[in-house]
């Protein structure tokens, strides 16, 4: 690997000849220097962030196997110790997407450790014995008699698997927010619901991606060949991998869909549900059956999430609705205006930094005037 | 390939009593299962054999502890995966560093006070989120090589966009390449 610009990013896996070279050329050339010195400083601000993000790894990964549906392996204590830590971990996920994927990761390291452990002790699989080893067969039997006698023990087992089926399927979580308050918390499936308080979800602790709402959730729900199923005191919503907003509130249940596609129906009603597209909005009173979809403008529609959600309206349609929402000017040129944002912001960050990340987007840069801002575009 | 003997839960309750010849007997037994689970996540590095000594040292001074002596694979699983992110952590301590992030480095480069305080947030904000991905997973400790395994593409692929993030950076951090 050649001694340049093009080696610094990598300068770890160096060997000690290029690396000396390096050294020698970084002596020489302070631009390279600078460019290396910054790097690293930004390699040690993310590991910062990291750290501070994820402070106990060890939590990280009780909570990456209860996502993975291997809550049983925690202790009580972990468990108790996980609900504590559960908040910052879920903040730390949306601070860093990167720890998403270690999540998976951590998922596959459970899997890899199973079949290393199912390798050496092939017995927990339930292996057939070789017919030699197998103990041989009294030479009087009674035919009848041990027909009866399997059919009785048949029956005992079909009845303590159904005890244990029914005790395991019948536990459910029951996750209450109160009012005022905001909540974010990933399924097992690894769905993700932000729970807007006052709500209450309820669900199986053996997940089965069947939820029962109460109040008013935002859900980005995970592709699978099992639908996702929410329900509210007053209708049944159906989607395969989406992202929407449920609100049941008073007597009635609201669906607003950002992405993917849901089915819709009353509660308890058999006609064919109505079916949502993205920025389409539809209503549900008790007992009765959906009205027809409208189009809305998904992020007014969507404020009470508490999120600034963005589905590819213009540029100039995404700074009026900021202007208004947070009562300054923000200008835009021209050339810019029509570019689609598809995106999600936190309400309470800075107006700034939802400023900066849209420029970023662009390719524009933002300018503060005494008034407001203005997004123009670079160069 | 030869069965290793099970580890019965009989085995498990007399190590966690405190029977030297169970407890050896049993890390003996787990031994092999660690080594494999090491193998696989890392592939073939000298640090494995630390891997597994440093796990089975959890399992032994954890045993006490442990309520049900037929959990005993969940046990050594999470202790596996506890000492597996300790590794992955442990990537940045100790390691040769040409610089120390924290020091400004021994070159003929000071940029003195008038250098702008770098807005590496704001820096980083201007990454693509696969970009940004790449780099937090490589600053929780992954190998870029691993980190294509994780995201489903190439090593080659993956550093392709680091290099194109160390552009990216070249250009928006204050003094990163204008003097010379």
């Amino acid at each position: 690997m050649a001694a340049d610009f093009d080696a610094l990013p990598f300068r770890e896996e160096l060997s000690p000849e290029e690396r000396a070279a390096l050294q020698a050329l970084l002596q020489r050339e302070p631009t390279l220097a600078r460019a290396l010195r910054h790097w690293e400083t930004l390699q040690a601000h993310l590991r910062a962030r990291v750290e501070a993000a994820v402070p106990d790894r060890r939590l990280f990964v009780l909570y990456a196997l209860v996502r993975s549906g291997r809550e049983a392996l925690l202790t009580p204590e972990e468990r108790a110790e996980l609900e504590v830590a559960r908040p910052a971990l879920e903040r730390a996920l949306q601070a860093l997407p990167g720890l998403e994927t270690v999540a998976k990761d951590i998922a596959a390291a459970c899997d890899d450790f199973e079949e290393a452990w199912a390798m050496h002790f092939p017995s927990e699989r339930h292996r057939m014995r070789p017919a030699a080893e197998r103990r041989p067969r009294p030479l009087h039997r009674r035919p009848a008699y041990r027909w009866v006698v399997r059919v009785a023990l048949s029956g005992v087992i079909l009845a303590l698997v159904g005890i244990l089926w029914w005790q395991q399927t019948g536990q459910r979580v029951e996750w209450t927010v109160a009012n005022g308050a905001v909540e974010v918390r990933t399924l097992a499936d690894g769905s993700t619901v932000r729970l807007v308080g006052p709500a209450v979800l309820r669900y199986a602790v053996r997940f089965d991606r069947k939820v029962q709402l109460e109040g008013q959730a935002f859900l980005e729900v995970q592709p699978d060949t099992r639908p996702f199923v929410v329900e509210t005191p007053e209708a049944v919503v159906t989607v395969l991998g989406t992202r929407f907003g449920v609100r049941s509130v008073g007597g009635r249940t609201e669906v607003v869909l950002v992405e993917g596609r849901v089915a819709l129906n009353g509660r308890g009603r058999t006609n064919a549900p109505v079916v949502l597209t993205p920025g389409q909005r539809s209503l549900v009173a008790a007992g009765q059956t959906p009205e027809p979809p409208e189009p809305v403008r998904v992020p007014e529609a969507l404020r009470w999430t508490g999120l600034h959600i963005f589905d590819g309206m213009p540029l100039g349609e995404i700074t009026r609705y900021l202007s208004d929402f947070y009562g300054v000017s923000i200008m835009v040129e021209a050339s810019l205006a029509e570019e689609p944002i598809v995106g999600t912001f936190a309400q309470d960050q800075p107006l700034t930094e939802i400023l900066q990340a849209l420029a970023a987007t662009l390719g524009a840069r933002v300018e503060q005037l005494p008034d407001g801002y203005r997004l123009i575009p670079v160069g | 390939m030869a069965r290793a003997p099970d580890i019965s839960a009989r085995l498990v309750a007399r190590a966690r009593q405190g029977e030297a010849e169970a407890q050896d007997l049993l890390l003996r037994r787990l031994e092999p299962v660690l080594r494999a689970f090491f193998f696989k996540r890392l592939g073939e590095v000298p640090e494995i054999d630390d891997l597994v000594q440093n796990t089975l040292l959890r399992v032994h001074t954890g045993l006490p502890d442990l309520k049900d002596d037929t959990r005993l694979r969940a046990f050594a699983m999470k202790a596996a995966l506890f000492e597996l992110q300790d590794f992955y952590r442990g990537r940045y301590h100790g390691r040769e560093q040409l610089f120390d992030p924290e020091q400004p480095p021994s070159v003929a480069d000071d940029p003195g006070e008038s250098e702008p305080r770098l807005d590496l947030e704001q820096a980083l904000q201007a990454l693509t989120p696969h970009a940004r991905r790449i780099l937090e997973l490589r600053a929780y400790g992954y190998r870029y090589q691993e980190i294509a395994r994780m995201l489903n593409t190439t090593e080659a692929a993956i550093k392709m966009q680091v290099k194109r993030a160390f552009e990216k950076m070249r250009q928006l951090l204050p003094g990163w390449s204008e003097k010379s």
